[in-house]
């Protein structure tokens, strides 16, 4: 079985990673009881760069996968724990489909009410003057009954 | 080689259309656009402040105060500006004809006026030119020009008449050097910056500066730019303001702060119109119309750069900076310098309104933009507007309308609730008269009545019949109002003998024998400068509007209502009643039609007391309307379910039962004199719970209003309106990339980057099968958050 080391600088939540390729093995072996999901593969090798690797593929599988953990069984003989990478595994469908997007970091509907948008206590205050002023006139109404006789 | 843009926008027709459409922003809002090719790395466009103190003259009343402009500063690591390229798109159409022959290019002579005279006006209908962009290469002194003459892109219209009256007329921001640091310029010119889309710039000749001493402007040296090393300064140099998005703006005159503008950027309104339309006026009055810009556009071949399409050829080699020397052809007129004015605010979508950067990081932070210099690390405030291969803006691309108005446009349709000018009521029903009377008159008037022998045979007569009864029966009341006089009534030309009863007394008087006309006391346009975020914290929830009516008190307006719309407050005087009735109407999107937004009722009328029934009646009267302004209120109050509300209901209750006591007859005596007294302070405890209590309501308008018209004279006599907003903070802390913004439409996810949720995502796998736990793993994730 081909199983290909990579390091990965990618977030985990990002569809397509940045890869870069460690190392390629041709004699990877799935442990029994393992699943496709969750796989553990035996690499024989005389060194694996632990610091390096964090991401695999194996390409019987046609999937991506997060690396676990990389024990040394014994002399030349390693043990890689990995979970698949659903997102770049399945990147080629994801990005093609078309999604209803509830959030997104660039697109902005700007009228939504959004609840969650950071808003604090501190008001902002304008008060703006405008048109006239009453005035003080120097009339007053004398107001009385009266109103037929001329 | 790199390259950027500068567009110039109109700003108040942008500010209108929010930018929110491609065609909009193409067809209607850009002037002019700027490319710069240069070569060089890092190159970021620095806003910075200058502060000026000026002192300004009108009618020999000096102002002083200062302001602040902005200068935009190009820099960058070894750049080199290699070309300038200006592209117009504004058609220029000349509506009203060239009349003299020593100007052209769209300047005409006012009707009118002799060619000495030189009133100037440019004149530019919005139409835009079809054709293909007309590049032009300028050099340095010209790239001055186009900077200085960029605010009379914004004309529009000429003021039909403006021979005799200043009308809209503004003036552009050019400015004629009439010696060191002293320049003709007024407020004017800056109010003209954010109202220019239904303005005019009226332009003379500068020869005649010698009359022009009441118009002076005197600004102190402009302060040097600290922290832009000069070999790193471009497009504008440390002596040159660019644009005048103003700031700490304060009038003082004779030295008393008249109005403070000291608001935030976006806040900057003079809404000082009287000075505005006295400078303008007097200097019409005087056939000598405002002055500030020389004929920049003449006959010379090497002037009208700006228009003549023979100078769109000339070559630009070298940097721009240094550019404020003032080109020679204009001889010792000085401009504002080679940078580009902003006079605007920002968006969530473009650094500023009206001048726009593209392809370039725009920062305020003059140490964090010289650190992106030397590391490349952006501003924290940086705001970068790609453009994608047409030249248009990505971010507005997203942001097109859509027919569900998301982008912030409003479905409206009003029909104008037109106030009527009724003809008949108390003033012409006959019963009463209503007498116009000054203090002497009146006083006059009281010694007959109270003193003087109206005649043995009226004596004996009504002694026999009681046909005239008790003449102070017939005095139904003495008031006094402080509006103008024509808000109480139409007046009779000639003086009446008064009438008291079936007595015709000796003493006259006019007489009040119409109704009076609603009057307009003033208006408000609520558009784009109040709206701040472009979002739906504009609105109702977020934003509050409220207004001080004279005599009413504060009142709580409607966001829905009066957000982008012109706010007309009219009142009219019912003399019968003493009351006044405010009619505040709303027209959106500064429409013509416009609806009644709140209407309320409130006393304006002092009833002075000339005899004792007139007093008792007068306090009873007032005590009546603190029971119902408490009761009232206390209702509302007890209707809110919040612990604030409540106590503070129970705080008022020993006012509630004063008032109460007071109107019952028994107490009545007493009770009067502490409703008197202690009226205003219940009021306005009153006031603070309505006010309380309706932050908690729907948004219906309501009012407070006073108890008399004697108390709302101490109180402010003009109208505020009073805008309170959130502060959100949301682009310094990543909410957008940790959180997203709301959305809610659908999209082919390759077309989307960053981060992103779905709601209830469905895949069809056309390629690898997943199982279904990958499946159910791969929608959970996809709802929780992924980053494309």
């Amino acid at each position: 079985m081909i199983i290909t080391l990579y390091q990965n600088k990618s977030d985990i939540t990002e569809v397509s990673k940045s890869l870069t390729t460690i190392h390629t093995y041709n004699n990877g072996t799935l442990r029994d009881g393992t699943s496709i999901v969750d796989p553990t593969i035996f690499v024989e090798a005389e060194n694996i760069p632990e610091d390096l690797v964090n991401y695999m593929y194996i390409p019987k599988f046609n999937r991506y996968y997060f690396v676990y953990t990389i024990d040394n069984v014994r002399k030349n003989l390693w043990s890689i724990t990995g979970h698949v990478d659903v997102l770049h595994s399945f990147r080629t469908d994801i990005l093609a489909s078309t999604q209803l997007i509830a959030r997104q970091e660039k697109k902005r509907n700007n009228y939504l009410v959004d609840k969650s948008l950071p808003i604090t206590a501190k008001r902002n205050f304008k008060c703006i003057e405008f048109g006239d002023q009453f005035i003080e006139n120097s009339y007053y109404i004398l107001t009385t009954m009266g109103g037929v006789a001329e | 080689m790199s390259k950027f843009k500068i567009i110039l926008t109109n700003p108040a027709v942008c500010a209108m259309l929010n930018y929110q459409s491609r065609s909009i922003w193409k067809t209607k809002c850009v002037t002019r656009i700027f490319e710069i090719d240069y070569t060089g790395t890092n190159a970021i466009v620095v806003r910075y402040p200058h502060t000026q103190e000026y002192t300004y003259t009108v009618d020999n009343v000096q102002y002083t105060g200062q302001y602040t402009v902005y200068s935009y500063y190009l820099i960058g690591k070894n750049i080199t500006v290699n070309s300038f390229k200006y592209k117009p798109y504004v058609q220029h159409v000349n509506t009203y004809g060239i009349s003299s022959s020593s100007f052209d290019y769209n300047a005409i002579s006012a009707t009118g006026k002799q060619q000495a005279q030189n009133n100037i006006v440019f004149d530019y209908n919005w139409l835009i030119d079809t054709s293909d962009y007309v590049e032009l290469n300028i050099n340095r002194s010209d790239a001055e020009i186009l900077a200085t003459w960029v605010p009379c892109d914004t004309m529009q219209s000429v003021p039909e008449t403006f021979n005799t009256s200043a009308r809209n007329c503004i003036f552009g921001i050019p400015v004629r050097l009439f010696s060191t640091n002293t320049y003709a310029i007024t407020p004017v010119i800056f109010y003209a910056l954010h109202q220019t889309y239904k303005s005019a710039y009226v332009l003379r000749d500068y020869t005649s500066d010698s009359t022009y001493d009441e118009y002076r402007f005197s600004a102190s040296p402009l302060e040097q730019i600290p922290s832009i090393a000069s070999d790193l300064r471009y497009l504008a140099d440390t002596n040159a303001i660019s644009g005048a998005l103003m700031d700490n703006f304060l009038f003082e005159r004779n030295g008393n702060v008249k109005y403070d503008l000291s608001l935030s950027p976006e806040q900057n309104y003079i809404t000082e119109w009287d000075l505005i339309q006295k400078s303008a006026q007097t200097y019409f009055d005087k056939g000598k119309p405002f002055d500030i810009f020389g004929s920049i556009i003449s006959t010379s071949s090497t002037s009208g750069v700006f228009w003549n399409p023979t100078h769109y050829n000339q070559t630009y080699n070298s940097s721009i900076r240094n550019a404020y020397t003032p080109p020679a052809q204009f001889g010792t007129m000085d401009s504002l310098g080679a940078g580009f004015p902003s006079f605007s605010f920002g968006s969530p979508y473009i650094p500023y309104e009206n001048v726009l950067f593209l392809d370039i990081p725009v920062s305020d932070l003059i140490d964090e933009s010289n650190n992106y210099v030397q590391t490349g690390k952006l501003p924290s405030d940086a705001i970068y507007v790609e453009t994608d291969d047409d030249g248009v803006p990505k971010q507005w691309k997203n942001t097109d309308p859509d027919p569900e108005g998301e982008d912030g446009s409003q479905n409206i349709s009003v029909d104008d609730m037109e106030l009527p000018s009724p003809t008949r009521g108390a003033l012409t029903a006959g019963a009463c008269r209503y007498y116009l009377m000054t203090k002497e008159a009146m006083e006059t008037f009281l010694h007959w009545f109270w003193y003087e022998n109206h005649g043995l045979e009226d004596v004996f007569d009504n002694f026999w019949t009681n046909m005239y009864g008790n003449l102070k029966e017939t005095i139904l009341s003495y008031q006094y109002f402080p509006c103008t006089t024509s808000a109480l009534g139409t007046i009779s030309s000639t003086q009446e003998n008064i009438l008291l009863g079936r007595l015709v007394s000796t003493q006259t008087a006019s007489r009040l024998n119409g109704l009076p006309s609603t009057i307009l006391l003033g208006s408000i346009n609520i558009k784009n400068a109040y709206k701040h975020f472009n979002t739906f914290v504009d609105w109702e929830g977020y934003t509050n509007f409220q207004i001080y009516l004279p005599f009413a008190g504060i009142v709580k307006l409607p966001t829905k209502s009066v957000q982008n719309a012109t706010l007309k407050v009219y009142y009219c005087v019912d003399v019968g009643t003493g009351q006044m009735n405010y009619i505040i109407k709303s027209y959106p999107n500064g429409g013509e039609n416009g609806f009644v937004v709140l209407e309320t009722t409130t006393p304006i009328g002092e009833t002075i007391p000339i005899s004792l029934m007139d007093d008792m009646e007068n306090k009873t009267k007032l005590a009546q309307t603190a029971v119902q302004v408490v009761g009232s209120t206390i209702g509302l109050a007890a209707s809110v379910a919040t612990g604030n509300i409540a106590g503070a209901a129970i705080a008022t209750g020993g006012l509630v039962s004063s008032a109460a006591n007071a109107s019952n007859p028994t107490n009545a005596n007493v009770m009067i004199r502490t409703a008197e007294h202690s009226g205003q302070r219940m009021i306005s405890g009153v006031g603070q719970i309505a006010n309380e209590a309706m932050q908690y309501q729907s948004d219906t308008p309501s009012a407070v209003g006073q108890i008399t018209g004697l108390m709302g004279k101490w109180s402010p006599l003009k109208c505020y309106l009073i805008i309170d907003y959130p502060t959100v903070d949301n682009k310094s802390n990543g909410y957008n990339r940790h959180v997203g913004y709301l959305n809610y439409k659908p999209y082919k996810l390759s077309s989307l980057t960053g981060f992103t949720t779905c709601v209830k995502p469905q895949i069809d796998f056309t390629n690898t099968a997943p199982l279904l736990k990958e499946i159910e793993e791969l929608y959970q994730l996809m709802e929780s958050g992924i980053i494309l």
